[in-house]
């Protein structure tokens, strides 16, 4: 992950600013350092932003949850815990979380009606290669999608993409609950051994 | 809460919990290292999902948060206490929230304790875990006690409020079995290391009602004082 983090700063960020890890820019962060928050703004950026646009299709909504996740992030620095995971892992947990959340708020539950409507005639692997920066990641997690059943595939993509709860995607898939349940983690778990996340 | 808990790991990780399972899937992870591994593990998957979608971020969004977070003050590095957790006697508290929070409680965090106890403590709380899972598990309530009960595991698990009172120096809370052959001691109350009463795991074989007194100190062969709980058992 640290690997690919500097890999995608390189992708997003002026030249050279990858000097530190994402892990000790945040300790620097946690000091009220802004221009080392600026420097993880590059790192983290577009991983959020991207992951936002994905759940929530919407660019003006997108921008405005990525800057609050970004500055949530900055406030939560100080509590930071390394061993729960990466940077890149928090950020991004935190970013789809709040995706999630708004697209289940109130306000937006007439435009998830639509998204709900438009859904049958969709095919979310397709949708995963689009939008993507991240070439690496990208191509390596799209061979990894490929490992999975069908029935894992679908509703991996269902909840992480449109934010779906798991009943959500059972009924979108006329799969019992428990089913759909187990192949969320099943699923996942494959997608780890295949991804090689330690 | 479900038998099958172990297997939300997957939907937490990609926050396809709606808000009532996610927290109680995050008090099951408080009692469980191999949830709460596999969820770790799990969300760093689920992180690569993100990073694939990662694309270029809007050219004014930098300057929006940047500006931001200069006026933003950061959190302080120490968390807060957790809020003590409302009693379980509550009546609008479910079955199930009931059981988390006893779970909580038995698992009360901020107290240093043995090793030994804390383990004793993880191990009770996983048997109620279960008890209150179980696809039949009954619930009766009397005065400041609950049983919730399943006949499936064959099992229950008594639990006393905080308004029942912790007993005097010299005395002891004892447990009883109340069957139609007769009245058998469960043992002692015991407390959590966070003073609570602790929850009373039994066999439910033939017991209609779970009786508690105060017993002089060690307990008696018999009770001798009138009960403080009187529970049946469904
Ligand atoms: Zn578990």
């Amino acid at each position: 992950m640290r690997d690919r983090a500097r890999a995608v700063s390189q992708l997003h960020g002026p030249a050279g600013v990858a000097t530190l890890t994402p892990e000790e820019l945040v300790q620097q962060v946690a000091r009220g350092d802004e221009a080392a928050f600026g420097q993880l703004y590059e790192v983290l950026a577009g991983p959020i932003y991207g992951v936002v646009l994905r759940v929530l299709r919407d660019q003006a909504q997108s921008e405005e949850v990525a800057q609050e996740v970004l500055v949530e992030l900055w406030r939560t620095a100080t509590r930071y815990a390394p061993d729960k995971g990466s940077v890149l892992t928090w950020a991004l947990t935190v970013a789809h979380r709040r995706a999630v959340d708004r697209v289940r708020s109130a306000q937006s539950s007439a435009d998830r009606e639509d998204r709900a409507g438009r859904l049958d005639a969709g095919r979310p692997f397709d949708e995963v290669s689009e939008q993507v920066t991240a070439r690496l990641e990208r191509e390596q997690v799209r061979i990894c999608l490929k490992a999975l059943t069908d029935l894992q595939r679908e509703a991996v993509l269902l909840a992480y993409y449109r934010g779906y709860t798991y009943r959500e995607v059972a009924e979108l898939l006329g799969s019992p609950l428990g089913t759909v349940k187990t192949r969320l983690r099943d699923g996942l778990i494959r997608l780890r051994d295949c991804l090689g996340v330690a | 809460m479900n038998p099958d808990v172990h297997t939300l790991t997957g939907a937490y990780a990609m926050n396809a919990l709606d808000a009532d399972e996610r927290r109680e899937f995050e008090r099951h992870m408080a009692v469980c290292p191999d949830c709460e591994r596999e969820t770790r593990e799990l969300e760093r998957t689920a992180a690569h999902l993100g990073m694939a979608a990662a694309t270029v971020p809007p050219p004014g969004l930098r300057a929006k948060v940047l500006a931001e977070v200069s006026r933003t003050r950061q959190q302080s590095p120490i968390a807060p206490a957790l809020p003590r957790q409302r009693r379980w006697a509550v009546p609008v508290v479910s079955l199930v929230a009931a059981a988390s929070v006893l779970v909580a409680v038995v698992f009360g965090i901020g107290v240093l304790t043995a090793n030994q106890e804390l383990d004793r403590e993880r191990a009770l709380a996983e048997q109620v875990t279960a008890i209150v899972g179980a696809a039949d598990a009954r619930t009766e309530v009397a005065g400041n006690g609950k049983v919730v009960s399943s006949r499936l595991l064959g099992k229950a698990v008594l639990l006393a409020s905080d308004q029942v009172p912790a007993p005097r120096s010299g005395k002891d809370l004892q447990a009883w079995a109340i069957s139609d052959s007769g009245v058998v001691s469960l043992g002692l109350m015991a407390r959590t290391h966070s003073g609570r009463h602790a929850p009373m795991v039994f066999p439910t074989t033939g017991v209609s009602k779970i009786g508690v007194t105060v017993e002089p100190s060690g307990g008696s062969a018999q009770p001798t004082t009138t009960p403080v709980l009187l529970v049946p058992v469904a």
